[in-house]
C-alpha cells in the first residue's frame, strides 16, 4: 500500500534517522531513491544507513535534488524541449556568473535572453543549465513524458525519499506535485520550515517557500483526493538537543509550535551520561580563547565576515545543517545577537532567523553564544560564562 | 535484444540504419559494403573495448578533410545500438537519441572533446583533429554506459579476435575476466593457496635457501615461487585444457573453436545471450561449419547475428533471415530484411538445396537465369563476340535447371532484381510460361526470353545459321558430313548438347545466337 506523507521535523527530532529506520523496517529489499539538498547531509545519510545496515546497499541510491532531477527528467527526455538536445549532453553550473537572469537592487529582474529562446534562457556556453533554472527545465520535461517518468521512478524506487524538503522552492514545487499525484510507489517528505536556508530557484512564488507542507495541502491535495498525509507529530520532539537549547530555538519562532525534548528513556539516559558542562550560555568576547580551551566546541559563523575573531576552525550556521556537537560556540552578528541577548521581539528577515535557528540546534548539551562589548545585553535572557561554571 | 543499429561517419559506412530480427541475423552483401564495419561499430558501442583504435581513417572519407572548423560542425562518430523494447531498466531508456523516440539502447560517439576548444582554436588544421577528440557512451536516459551493467551477454567473434587467431589463451583470459562470473576471484585464491603451499613444500625451501646461499652476494632472500603479482599472470600460469592436452598441442583446432563456441551458449547467468560471428566460414571448413551451423540452429536460444558470403551458411540459417546490404554512390548503407519483405513465403527450396547458389543471386543487379550449361555456355559465347564484360557491372548468369527456375522467380520478385529468363519452350507456349510463374500478373523486373518457333536451343540455333549450315556442322561435329541436313544437325547437337557448345566456343568461326538470346542481354543491358 503506497504511503505518502509529510513529515513536519523540529530540529534534532531525526528526521534522517526516522526515514532511514523507515526503509528498514518496511523496504527491506525495495529499491529506494533518497534525495536531499547538501553534500553535508548526503554524506549524514549514508552514515546513517551504514549504521543501520552495516553498508549502503546498492539498491538504495542517494543522491542531490539536481541529480536527481537530471537523471530522471532531463537527460531522458531533453529532445523534446529542444530537439538538437538529442545529441547534446548537459550539465549543471552553479557558477552565478552563468545565471541568465538577474535582479536589481529595487527588486526588478532582468533576463539575457530574448522571450521565447529557450536555448538563451536555460543554456549558457558549453550547454550548461544554471542552477536557478534546473527546475524549470525539468519541469518542461515532463510535458508529455508524464507517465513515462512516473513509470521509470517507479522501476528505478519503490519508496522516494527527500530530506530536507522545506529547502523545494518554485518550480520544484510543480515536480513535487507530479511525483505526488501520479508517482504510484511510497513518497517521504521530511522538512523543517524552521530550517530553510537555501533555495534552489531565486524567482517565483514566495508563497509557499520553505513551506512545503503548506503546498501539499493546498496545491496538491484536492477537495476531492488527498494524495498526501501532513504528519505533525511523529517528529516533534528533539533527541539531540537539552531542554534549554530546545527553549531558546523555539523562542525564535513565536508562532509555531515549539520544539520539545524528546524524554524518551533512551534520549534521558544518554544525557545523564554526558558528564561536561550543560545548557546555554552568553560567552564575553574575552573568555572565547578559555571556553574553546575548555569545551572544545565547534565553532559556528553566521558569514565568514565574523571569522577574524573566532579561534580554530569555524563552519557557517548554513553549511552546519545536518551536523551536531555536543558543545557549539555560535558567533551571532550584530542583529542576531540583538535579538538573542536584548528582546526576542526584534524582527530578523526569514533566512537570517532561519540560519541561527540551525546554528542553535546544533549542539547537544552545551551552547555558548559569543557577545561582543558593544552589544546591550539583558541578564535575564542569557546567563553569562564564567570560567568558575564548569 | 538487439532490434536496430544507427551508424554515422564510421570507416565504410557513411550512414546506415538497420534493423536485426529477433532471433537470427545474417548479413550478407558484396566486398566492402559494410558487413565487417557493423560488427567493429558493434563491438566499439557495446564492449567498450579499446580493442579498436580510433584515428582519422576511422571516419568515412568524406569527413577526412575539414573546410568548416566550427567546433559544432566538426566531423563525429555515431554509433546507436537500439535494443527491443521487452529490455527493462529505466536506464537504458530514454530519447536521448537520433530518433528522438523512447526506447531503451546505447549511444556511442567519438567526437570533438569540447576542453579543447583553446588548444584547436590554435591550430590550422585541415583534417580532423582526432587528437583533440574522445569517446564517449551513454544509454539512451543520458546515464553513462557501463559494460558490466549490458542487459545481455555478449561473445563477438570476429577476424580480429584472438578466438580464430589461434591465440586460445587470450580468449580463455577474457572469458575468466568477465566480471559477471567469479572465476577470477576464486581461481585467484585457489592460486594463491597453490602458492603457499607450493613455498611450504620442503623440496622448495630446500631450493630456495641454497639459491639464496649462492646470490649471497645480493643480501636478499632469493627464491623461486608462483607468480601471482602481475595483473594478468593467472593467464600464464593457467594454460587451457582440451581433453587433458594443452589447448595449441591438440590438434582439434576446428573442433574446440565448435566446441567451445557452443559452451558459450550453457552458462546459466540468467542474462540473455547475443552471439555475433563474423565470416565463419574463412576460419572453418565446411563440415565443421556444417557442425556449427547445425548446433546454432538447435541448440543456441540466443540472438545470432552473423556476416557471410557463404550461401550455405545463409542457406543453412535461413533465407528470411538475410539482411542484404548495398551502398549508395555517397557512402549510404542500404539495408534490407528479407523477414520483414518477404514475409511469409514458402522458402523451403532454399533452405533444402544449401548449394544452391542463392546468396549469386541475392547480391547481383541483374541476373541472366538459363536452363543448363548449353545455354550457359552459348550465352559466353554471345558476350565474347559481343565483348560484354557482364559481371563487371553486377550482372549475373547463372544455370539453374528447368524445376528451379520457379523458386528463382519468386525470390526475385522480392528483391526486385533484374531477371531476364532465358529458356527452352519445350513443348508449351509463351503463354504457358507467363501463367505459370507471373500467375498472369507481369512483373515489371522479370521477363521471359524464348523461341516461339522452336522448342529448343539446338534448332534455334540452327535456324539462326541456316545459311552457314555446313560451316555449323564443321564446327560442332569437328569433322565434315557432306550430306548435312538442317534435321540431321539439330539430331545430332540435341544428342550432344553441352558437347556442341563446348566446341563452339573452342572453334574459330563465328555463328549467329539465336535472337530472344540476344533480346535477352539487351534488355538486360537496358538499352
Amino acid at each position: 500500500m503506497a504511503n505518502k506523507r509529510c513529515l513536519i521535523a523540529a530540529a534534532g527530532s531525526g528526521k534522517t534517522t526516522y526515514l532511514v529506520n523507515e526503509i528498514w523496517e518496511h523496504f527491506q529489499n525495495a529499491p529506494v531513491i533518497f534525495v536531499t539538498f547538501t553534500t553535508t547531509n548526503q554524506l549524514t545519510i549514508c552514515e546513517k544507513i551504514r549504521k543501520r545496515f552495516g553498508f549502503i546497499p546498492t539498491r538504495i541510491k542517494i543522491m542531490g535534488w539536481y541529480q536527481f532531477l537530471f537523471r530522471y527528467f532531463i537527460l531522458p527526455y531533453k529532445a523534446d524541449v529542444l530537439q538538437e538536445l538529442n545529441t547534446i549532453h548537459v550539465s549543471l553550473t552553479f557558477d552565478s556568473d552563468y545565471s541568465r537572469t538577474y535582479q536589481t537592487k529595487s527588486g526588478s529582474t532582468f533576463s539575457k535572453y530574448k522571450h521565447n529562446d529557450i536555448k538563451g534562457k536555460f543554456f549558457t556556453s558549453g550547454w550548461r543549465i544554471h542552477k536557478d533554472l534546473v527546475a524549470e527545465f525539468a519541469f518542461l520535461c515532463t510535458r508529455g513524458n508524464e507517465d513515462s517518468i512516473v513509470r521509470r521512478l517507479y522501476e528505478s524506487a519503490d519508496i522516494l525519499c527527500f530530506d530536507e524538503s522545506q529547502d523545494f522552492s518554485g518550480s520544484d514545487h510543480e515536480i513535487i506535485k507530479l511525483i505526488t499525484r501520479l508517482y504510484p510507489g511510497s513518497v517521504l517528505f521530511a522538512t523543517d520550515p524552521r530550517q530553510h536556508i537555501y533555495s534552489t530557484t531565486k524567482f517565483g512564488g514566495k508563497k509557499y517557500e520553505g513551506k512545503i507542507d503548506l503546498y501539499l495541502s493546498e496545491k496538491v491535495n484536492t477537495r476531492t483526493k488527498k494524495y498526501v498525509d501532513i504528519d505533525s507529530r511523529s517528529l516533534s520532539r528533539s533527541h539531540r538537543c537539552i531542554e534549554s537549547i530546545c527553549e531558546l530555538a523555539s523562542s525564535l519562532f513565536q508562532d509555531l509550535p515549539s520544539t520539545e525534548t524528546c524524554t524518551c528513556l533512551e534520549c534521558m539516559e544518554r544525557r545523564d551520561k554526558y558528564v561536561g558542562l550543560k545548557g546555554v550560555f552568553a560567552v564575553a568576547e574575552d573568555d572565547i580563547e578559555l571556553f574553546t580551551d575548555k569545551f572544545k566546541p565547534m565553532n559556528l559563523v553566521f558569514n565568514r565576515a565574523e571569522k577574524s575573531i573566532v579561534i580554530g576552525k569555524c563552519m557557517t550556521m548554513g553549511d552546519s545543517k545536518g551536523t551536531e556537537s555536543d558543545v557549539i560556540l555560535l558567533y551571532p552578528t550584530d542583529e542576531q545577537s540583538k535579538l538573542l541577548f536584548n528582546s526576542r521581539n526584534t524582527t530578523l528577515a526569514e533566512i537570517t532567523r532561519n540560519k541561527l535557528y540551525v546554528g542553535i540546534t546544533r549542539a547537544r548539551y552545551l551552547l555558548g553564544i559569543v557577545f561582543k562589548k558593544k552589544h546591550k545585553f539583558s541578564n535575564n535572557l542569557i546567563p553569562i560564562w564564567e570560567n568558575s561554571i564548569s | 535484444m538487439l532490434k536496430r543499429i544507427i551508424i554515422k561517419n564510421f570507416k565504410g559506412i557513411k550512414s546506415l540504419d538497420m534493423e536485426f530480427n529477433d532471433i537470427r541475423t545474417i548479413l550478407v552483401g558484396n566486398n566492402g559494403v559494410g558487413k565487417s564495419t557493423i560488427i567493429e561499430a558493434l563491438r566499439l558501442a557495446l564492449s567498450g573495448e579499446n580493442s579498436v583504435e580510433l584515428t582519422l581513417f576511422s571516419f568515412h572519407k568524406s569527413c577526412w578533410s575539414v573546410t568548416d572548423r566550427a567546433i559544432s560542425n566538426l566531423p563525429k562518430i555515431e554509433i546507436e545500438v537500439y535494443f527491443s523494447d521487452i529490455v527493462k531498466g529505466p536506464d537504458f531508456r530514454g530519447k536521448s537519441n537520433l530518433l528522438i523516440e523512447e526506447h531503451p539502447g546505447i549511444r556511442f560517439t567519438y567526437e570533438f572533446d569540447e576542453a579543447y576548444e583553446d588548444l584547436y582554436s590554435h591550430t590550422t588544421h585541415d583534417y580532423v583533429p582526432c587528437e583533440y577528440y574522445h569517446t564517449t557512451r551513454f544509454w539512451f536516459s543520458g546515464q553513462p554506459a557501463k559494460t558490466k551493467l549490458l542487459p545481455f551477454k555478449l561473445f563477438i567473434i570476429d577476424s580480429a579476435n584472438t578466438f580464430f587467431n589461434s591465440r586460445p589463451r587470450q580468449f580463455m583470459s577474457r572469458l575468466l575476466e568477465d566480471d559477471t562470473d567469479d572465476f577470477r576471484p576464486k581461481l585467484l585464491s585457489c592460486l594463491a593457496g597453490m602458492r603457499d603451499s607450493f613455498e611450504k613444500n620442503d623440496k622448495v625451501k630446500c631450493i630456495n635457501e641454497e639459491l639464496s646461499q649462492r646470490a649471497g652476494k645480493i643480501k636478499k632472500e632469493l627464491g623461486v615461487s608462483i607468480d601471482l603479482v602481475s595483473k594478468n599472470s593467472y593467464s600464464s600460469v593457467l594454460s587451457p585444457m582440451v581433453d587433458g592436452i594443452p589447448f595449441e598441442f591438440a590438434g582439434l583446432g576446428e573442433q574446440c573453436i565448435v566446441k567451445t563456441l557452443l559452451s558459450l551458449g550453457d552458462d546459466d547467468s540468467g542474462k540473455p545471450r547475443i552471439l555475433i560471428v563474423e565470416e565463419p566460414e574463412t576460419h572453418l571448413s565446411h563440415t565443421m561449419m556444417y557442425n556449427l551451423m547445425k548446433l546454432l540452429e538447435e541448440k543456441v536460444q540466443s540472438q545470432i547475428i552473423i556476416s557471410t558470403h557463404s550461401s550455405f551458411v545463409a542457406n543453412r540459417m535461413e533465407l528470411d533471415n538475410l539482411v542484404v546490404l548495398s551502398k549508395g554512390e555517397d557512402g549510404t548503407v542500404y539495408s534490407k530484411n528479407l523477414q520483414k519483405d518477404l514475409k511469409d513465403k514458402e522458402y523451403n527450396f532454399f533452405f533444402k538445396a544449401t548449394d544452391f547458389a542463392t546468396l549469386r543471386l541475392i547480391l547481383c543487379k541483374a541476373v541472366i537465369l538459363v536452363e543448363g550449361p548449353t545455354d550457359e555456355i552459348v550465352c559466353n559465347y554471345y558476350m565474347k563476340q559481343t565483348n560484354r564484360d557482364m559481371y563487371h557491372n553486377g550482372i549475373e548468369l547463372m544455370a539453374v535447371g528447368g524445376v528451379s527456375f520457379g523458386h528463382f522467380v519468386e525470390l526475385s520478385k522480392d528483391l526486385k532484381i533484374k531477371v531476364a529468363i532465358v529458356r527452352d519452350r519445350d513443348d508449351k507456349s509463351r503463354d504457358y510460361y507467363e501463367k505459370l510463374y507471373f500467375a498472369n500478373s507481369p512483373v515489371e523486373n522479370i521477363r521471359i526470353f524464348l523461341d516461339d518457333n522452336n522448342r529448343t536451343i539446338e534448332p534455334s540455333f540452327v535456324a539462326a545459321n541456316k545459311d552457314k549450315l555446313h560451316d555449323l556442322s564443321s564446327t560442332v561435329r569437328k569433322k565434315r558430313n557432306s550430306n548435312e541436313t538442317t534435321d540431321t544437325l539439330i539430331d545430332f547437337m540435341s544428342n550432344n548438347k553441352t558437347e556442341w557448345a563446348y566446341r563452339l566456343i573452342q572453334g574459330s568461326k563465328q555463328f549467329e545466337v539465336p535472337q530472344y538470346i540476344k533480346d535477352a542481354f539487351e534488355w538486360i543491358d537496358g538499352k
